[in-house]
């Protein structure tokens, strides 16, 4: 598995779509917003713009490195005849797909790292080093998750479909679940619905974190019932692909 | 490709590797797959002795890839059994005992080819040397290539060696060689031949016949999802194949030429006629004592092509 690990680590260095999107994207969102927002105290109560941007931008790049090294790339390769390929080779199918799922998650590592760079350096972000610490773990571990959407949508989707199901969802839930904007200001069942999502559920570690406070325990119970459900969908449908008529 | 001290090396490992235990290499009984009501494959026995190279014909939609797929434990049949080296395929591709090259599959984007085999190696426990693959899949020089920039010949170098990464003791070929120009084509069966010559067992599908001639030391035919001949080529020319004497008539269109001894039928291109026979000797003396005016005869044994289209027309039995 580790070779399998290194070469799919290397694709996704060279990929310029998941470079764009997973890196620049990001970094980009936080400086546009947290200039044009970042001086108003952040609806969250005493965190400021900046902060609370910060937070929710580091969730969105997360997301993405997750979901790009996952979904529309197991369409594609079970489209083009690649995973055909793997299945000849002696590595058991779960390795990969767990190979996979590592990988998408050490990329979604330095994504967040990026975004935290970039709010000290331009907007003067100052944390606690404890504060630092919470923040990068926890939220790091929240977008997890996700690892497990994309594969789940590598198999549910197709070649052509790919791409745009997993870009559209990834906007969808990053809009509902207030990483555009902040869910204090939704009304109530919007709100209601955005503390459901994993998207929310992951910022709002790190919102808590920086306001000062423990995150809540409805945080990691969200997003591990989600993980679930991701990853019984995944495993329902890889089954079925494997399943040979 | 000399490499004396590799290749002996090489042929005591599988020497090794064979000695523990006698199954055949290919061993399918009865195997029938159907579509719905489509029978692509239906009761097919088919036994491959250790060491052999034997090419897999049939016209298209014959059941050849089907049949590799089965093989391979990519299809599941819908009866009858298949074994590899005595054992189920997918547990004879996870002891790296066949390596095969499927008809089409892209690679994985964006590595580099050196990259991308040592992967491929990793997965296997006794994988060929890396020198040793380059150079028997021409990928020498090419190592710092991306997989997903090389041209169709250069893929199918990287596909192939894909498939003997793992030194494995079936090789399994589905027409590897369709989308390849002439000079391609003829060095990569120079390396299936070295390939072979290692001691390992050699399938492959193909619809040029002369790769079938000159690389495969036996014949599977099939049509139909059914076996139509099994033999060694010159078996299989000698048994099927007719000789053809042709002529071009001199008036007397009206010659029913199916009469003449031995003639199985007769084909006609203007005044040019070939008859398809059994006995050519008795056909060109019937010609030749007979009142039929002819000239510019000609007898030619048929070629593997002319043995095959007979048979895959007529559907004749089994060897």
């Amino acid at each position: 598995m580790k070779g399998y690990i290194r070469v799919e680590m290397l694709r996704t260095l060279r990929d310029p779509f998941y470079l764009f999107l997973a890196v620049v994207v990001p970094i980009g969102f936080y400086l546009l917003f947290a200039g044009l927002f970042g001086s108003s105290p952040h609806p969250a109560g005493t965190l400021s713009g900046n902060v609370g941007i910060m937070v929710a931008m580091a969730v969105y790049g997360g997301i993405w490195a997750c979901l790009v090294a996952t979904g529309p790339r197991i369409a594609n390769e079970r489209g083009s005849g690649w995973f055909r390929q793997l299945q000849l080779l002696p590595i058991a199918p779960w390795k990969i797909l767990v190979g996979r799922a590592l990988v998408a998650i050490l990329f979604a590592l330095p994504t967040m790292l990026l975004v935290y760079g970039t709010a000290v350096l331009t907007h003067d972000v100052r944390l606690s080093a404890g504060e630092w610490i919470g923040i990068i773990v926890l939220m790091w571990i929240g977008v997890w998750p996700f690892a497990l959407l994309g594969i789940a949508l590598g198999y549910v989707t197709n070649e052509t479909t790919s791409f745009g199901i997993t870009y559209g969802l990834y906007m969808a839930l990053s809009a509902a679940g207030g990483l555009w904007v902040p869910p204090t200001i939704f009304p109530s069942a919007m709100r209601s619905l955005a503390k459901m999502l994993p998207t929310y559920q992951a910022a709002d570690l790190g919102w808590r974190i920086a306001g000062g406070h423990a995150p809540e325990l409805v945080s990691p119970v969200v997003l591990v019932l989600w993980a679930l459900v991701f990853l019984l969908v995944a495993a329902l449908f890889a089954r079925r692909a494997a399943v040979v008529r | 490709m000399n490499h004396p001290n590799a290749v002996t090396e090489m042929r005591m490992e599988s020497e090794k590797h064979m000695r523990d235990d006698t199954a055949l290499a290919v061993q399918l009984r009865g195997v029938t797959k159907t579509y719905g009501a489509l029978r692509a494959v239906e009761g097919l026995d088919l036994e491959i002795g250790r060491g052999e190279t034997v090419a897999f014909l049939g016209p298209n939609g014959a059941g050849k890839t089907t049949t590799i797929e089965m093989l391979l434990g990519l299809r599941v049949p819908t009866s009858g059994s298949v074994a590899v080296f005595g054992m189920p395929p997918t547990e004879a591709i996870r002891q790296s005992r066949i390596g095969a090259m499927l008809q089409e599959g892209k690679l994985m984007p964006g590595v580099r080819v050196g990259e991308f085999l040592e992967f491929v190696r990793g997965q296997h426990p006794n994988p060929l040397p890396t020198t040793q693959l380059l150079e028997l899949a021409g990928l020498e020089g090419l190592t710092q290539r991306r997989v997903d920039r090389l041209s169709g010949g250069q893929t199918q170098r990287v596909r192939l060696a894909i498939a003997i990464a793992g030194n494995p003791d079936l090789l399994v070929l589905d027409e590897p060689t369709a989308a390849m120009d002439v000079e391609v084509r003829r060095e990569f069966w120079v390396r299936m031949r070295a390939y072979a010559a290692l001691g390992h067992t050699l399938l492959f599908a193909t619809h040029y016949l002369e790769e079938a001639e000159t690389s495969a030391s036996r014949l599977v035919i099939i049509a139909h999802g059914q076996l139509l001949a099994d033999g060694p080529v010159a078996d299989i020319q000698a048994r099927y194949g007719d000789p053809c004497v042709s002529f071009t008539r001199l008036g007397g269109t009206d010659i029913a030429f199916e009469r003449l001894p031995g003639v199985q039928h007769c084909e006609t291109f203007g005044d040019r006629v070939t008859l398809h026979t059994r006995d050519a000797d008795a056909t060109v003396r019937a010609l030749a004592g007979g009142a039929i005016p002819w000239k510019d005869l000609e007898v030619k044994t048929s070629t593997l092509e002319d043995t095959f289209i007979t048979l895959v027309h007529n559907g004749k039995g089994v060897a």
